[in-house]
This record gives structure tokens, sequence and C-alpha cells, in this order.
């Protein structure tokens, strides 16, 4: 019995240990779907997320002052907020428009804002850029950069979520660096 | 007495201690008071209502509004008791819901409003919802959800000290107004279906249609195939409410099966709420919705621009068998009735550029990027105006 006590001990220590990792070095993904650099001084984690669809979650100071996410979304389901689903032939501009609609219908960012919505190479694919505003459930402004490109079955987004005051402004530089390093690879 | 005892013994006075009763009367007098845990519901029910009054949802449709309370004045005549003041919004959300918060604050989705028929089957609905306010229903749901987990507390209290108990007493102001959105228990939903339905008949609505809306609001949602977790829109629940309300029906004297439909008055006012919910579906994805909406509004109002636009975006994004053709030749009339509309040019731009017709596509492009040169998706245009010129 002491015994059983001591490995479950053990194992727990081993789950608890390690959720949050340091940046500054090159993070590859399972099956190496996607690589990218966590910014030095940043911390980084696969496994403290609560969506299956969030592969990476990495911040400064805490999630709720600044926090970078690497999510997938499998082009068969439908977007969380819509019935909108996303075929493999659709241009990434259609893919951002979707996103939009998608992100628009969320009950859980009023005062939603698109402030940019541009074409670019994400990861090596052609992919979109979209500038976000909204709130959170405390009434707090947030503005998002989120990067997504269509890979496989799969479309990868790269999210910078931050206060618009102050938090947005000052670790966007870090999170524009991060994101350039983000490489998409077929698997 | 035994370890075992007192710890039994222990646990009973933990769980006494935690229970709240839910038997709970409902309102009376404009001036009762309210319980500590219900002041805590309301006041979050507040915070929601604050954020939907002040987001994109709120479709702030103030003649519509005043519609929908004239009928809750007509269904609840007398003052409303214990504080509540019944007051309606409409959200721009085209799934099939309405909620009624504690504090009598009710919400109805243009998904619902665009699909019932006439005023009295809005009644049955608003009828419905105002008796979860006046029989206390989020307090009464929420303390049901307290002592469950009071329940729980105490057997984890040896254990865990006050942590879990404090995390779930922390969420528990939640519980109501979650429930208000969501659903409540069966008894909860019967006693609304019951107490409304009294309540309508009693406004002189005809008691005949209220079955009827939920068997609409059951053909929408096969069609939409709404998996959403509300209320209206989950089969067994609306199967519930059709056997519930046709029961009542059975119930009532011959001579009661009779009264005002109101379906020239909802008719007039629906019509507005018809564009917002098109457009509402057009965003979700919805085509089919969008484009029956629209279609049904610019039957009385042809002109208009916004839903002639959603009407042809729902073309245009569909894109079945002969959308695209049918997509240009709205988009064409709209640039030529209302030049001035910057969006329509991008659209045609980027329905054109599907059917290759590449030069038209980029002088619309072009010609959107004139009327809205600060547009937030110009670099794919300045993109699509490479790739039509090259």
């Amino acid at each position: 019995m002491r015994k059983l006590i001591v490995v479950l001990l053990a194992l727990s220590l081993a789950a608890c240990q390690q959720i949050w990792q340091p940046g500054g070095s090159v993070f590859t993904a399972e099956k190496n779907a996607f690589s990218v650099t966590v910014p030095a001084g940043w911390s980084f984690t696969t496994r403290a997320v609560p969506a299956r669809n969030v592969d990476l979650m990495a911040s400064k100071e805490g999630i709720f002052l600044q926090r970078m996410l690497i999510e997938h979304h499998v082009i068969k389901d439908p977007l969380p907020n819509s019935k909108r689903t996303i075929a493999a032939q659709m241009t990434p501009f259609e893919i951002a428009e979707a996103v939009v609609d998608d992100l628009r219908a969320d009950r859980a960012t009023p005062q939603f804002e698109v402030n940019e919505n541009i074409p670019t190479v994400v990861g090596g694919q052609s992919g979109f850029r979209l500038v976000l505003q909204y709130q959170n459930a405390d009434n707090l402004r947030l503005t998002e950069i989120r990067y997504g490109a269509l890979m496989g079955d799969k479309v990868y987004f790269v999210r910078f979520v931050a206060p618009s005051r102050y938090y947005f402004a000052r670790d966007r530089m870090t999170f524009d660096l991060a994101a350039s390093s983000f490489k998409l690879n077929k698997i | 007495m035994n370890r075992a005892c007192a710890a039994l013994l222990g646990g009973m006075v933990l769980l006494s201690a935690g229970c709240a009763t839910t038997d709970i009367a409902p309102h009376s007098g404009p001036a009762a008071t309210l319980d500590a845990d219900e002041r805590r519901i309301w006041a979050r029910g507040r915070e929601e209502q604050g954020r939907l009054d002040a987001s994109q949802f709120h479709a702030r449709m103030p003649e519509v509004e005043e519609y929908l309370e004239r009928i809750v004045a007509r269904l609840h005549p007398d003052p409303v008791p214990g504080g509540a003041r019944f007051r309606v919004r409409v959200l721009a959300d085209p799934t099939l819901n309405a909620f009624a918060m504690p504090d009598g604050a009710i919400y109805v989705h243009t998904g619902l409003m665009a699909n019932v028929e006439n005023e009295a089957q809005l009644a049955t609905v608003l009828a419905h919802e105002l008796v979860h306010t006046l029989h206390r229903h989020g307090l009464k749901g929420t303390r049901q959800m307290k002592n469950q987990t009071a329940v729980l507390a105490t057997i984890g209290a040896g254990a865990a000290g006050a942590g879990l108990a404090g995390s779930v007493v922390q969420l528990l102001g939640t519980v109501g107004t979650l429930a208000s959105i969501t659903g409540y228990s069966r008894d909860l939903e019967r006693d609304a279906d019951t107490e409304g339905f009294r309540k309508l008949v009693a406004a002189g609505y005809d008691p005949r249609e209220s079955p009827k809306v939920f068997r609409v609001l059951l053909l929408e949602t096969a069609r939409a195939k709404a998996k959403a977790p509300y209320f209206f829109s989950t089969h067994p629940r609306l199967q519930e409410r059709i056997a519930s309300y046709e029961q009542l029906i059975q119930a009532l004297p011959p001579a009661q099966l009779t009264g005002r439909v109101g379906l020239e008055d909802y008719t007039a006012v629906a019509l507005p709420v018809l564009a917002v919910n098109a457009e509402s579906a057009l965003r979700i994805g919805d085509f089919d919705a969008a484009r029956e909406q629209a279609e049904r509004f610019l039957q009385s109002r042809p002109a208009d621009p916004q839903v002639a636009y959603v009407l042809a975006e729902a073309h245009r994004k569909r894109d079945a068998k002969d959308d695209a053709a049918k997509a240009v030749q709205l988009l064409r009339d709209l640039a030529r009735a209302h030049p001035e509309f910057p969006d329509t040019y991008r659209s045609l731009g980027l329905a054109l550029m599907r059917q290759n017709a590449r030069l038209e596509a980029a002088r619309n492009f072009h010609r959107y990027l004139e009327l809205k040169p600060e547009a937030a998706d110009r670099g794919y245009v300045l993109e699509f105006i490479r790739q039509c010129e090259s």
C-alpha cells in the first residue's frame, strides 16, 4: 500500500512539473507539424491549455497580460461560433472572411472590430493577418494579431492577445519576431 | 461514539448548514425583499445585461422593443413584484432563443422573431419567459445546484478544506444567469409552460397558436440542424413544449379556444427584424436562411440597399449552382441603384473574378478602393487588382 502511494505521488509530481517551460529556444510540435522560436524571457506550455485545439501557449508575465497561442482548426469541423466550415480550396481571403464572421458571432467578445485584414505568408504558406479589437468578460479592451494559414486539413493560427493599453504595444515586436520564426511543415 | 459515527454526524451537520430551501414562493408585492443569494444572482445578471446591451449583438430596435414590451404588459398587467421590471431587448442572433434574466430583463433573438408567425406565438414565448422571472426560477435553479454541490463540498471538506467549496460558491452567482439562457430543469420549464399559458389565455390571445410556435421552431431547427444548447433549439425540449401546450389546450373549455392572433401588427413590426436576422444568418454561414429572409424583406421594401446586398452576398458565398451569376446580377443592379455603396464593388469584383471576368473585376476593385481608401482589406484588394491586370 505504501509503495502504491509513493508511486502515485511520484506520478503526480511528474505530471505537475514542467507544465510551464522557459522560452528562448525553438519548439517543435508533435510530428513536426510546426516549429516556432518562443521568445527568451517568456514561458510556454503545451499542457496547461483547456482547449483541445491549442498546441502551444506562451506568456511573459501571465496570460492575462499577454499571450501567444498557436492553434489549429480541422477544416471539416464547423468554426466554433458559427456553422461555417472551411474548404481546402478556399483562398486565404475567403478563410479570413469566414474566421472574421465566426469571431464576430462570439458573444464572449463584444465590441468586436477588424482593424486590418491583409494577405501575408504564414509559416511558409499563403495566409492572412488580422488585427482585431474586442472586450473580454471584465470589459477590458484587448487587441489581437491573428495570423492564419491552411496546411493540409488544418488551418493554423498564430495569435497574440494583450490588453490594448500598454501591453499590446510593448510586447508586439517580440511577438512579431516569434511569428516570423513560425514554420509549417508538411506531415 | 466511534469515529465513523462522528464523521457521519459532522457531515450531516455540514450538509444541513449548506442546504438552502428550494421551496420558494413567487414574489409578492412590489416591495418584497431579495435574499442575499438572490441579490447576487441579480447583480450578476445585470453585469451580463450591461455587456449585452453595449455589444454589437444588441439590435437597437426601439420600436420593436416597445412592441414586445406592450405584449409583456398585456400578459402581465399588474405591478411587477419584487422590484423586478420587465423590459425587452432584441439580440441580433439568428439562433432560436429567448431568455429572461431574474430581474425581468427579457432578451429575444432575431432568429426567434423571424421564425414565429404572429403575435400570439410570440406572446406564448414571452409569457413563458416572464414566468421564469415572476416565479424566481433563477434563484430556485441556483439553490438546487448549491444543494447538490453542498453534498460534494461536505464529502470533500475533510480532505480539501475550504478550497473547493470556496471556488464552487464563487461560481454559484453565475448559475441563475446561465440557466436563464440555456434552460431550466424540467419541473421549472413545465411551471413556466403552465403559468405562461394561463397568462396567454387571460390576455386574450388565441391559445391554439401556442403549440404552433414550437412546431415552427422544430421545423427550423431541423432545417438548420441546430445543435446549440438553447432552450428553443433542442428537439426533446421542443417536443416536450408541444406536448405540454397541447395538454393545456385540451383542458380548456371550447369557448376559450379563440382570441387575438395579431398577424398584421406582428408582420409590420417584424419586418426590420428580418433584415437584421438575414445579416446575422449570413455572418454565421446560414446562407439559405439569409437568402430566404432577405427575399421576404425585399418583397415589402425592394429598394433597401443593405438587405439587397445581404441577398447578393448570400448567393455569392453559398456558391451553389447559378449562385455566382445571380450574385453578379444582383450586385450590378445594386451598383446602378446605389453607386455610393462601396462594398458592392468589392463583392462584384470577387464574383466576377470567380467567373474569370478579370478586367471588369479589376474596375470594380478600383472603384471600391476609391470609395473606401482606408478599407481594412485594402491589401487583399490591391493583390486582386494585380492578379486581374497581370
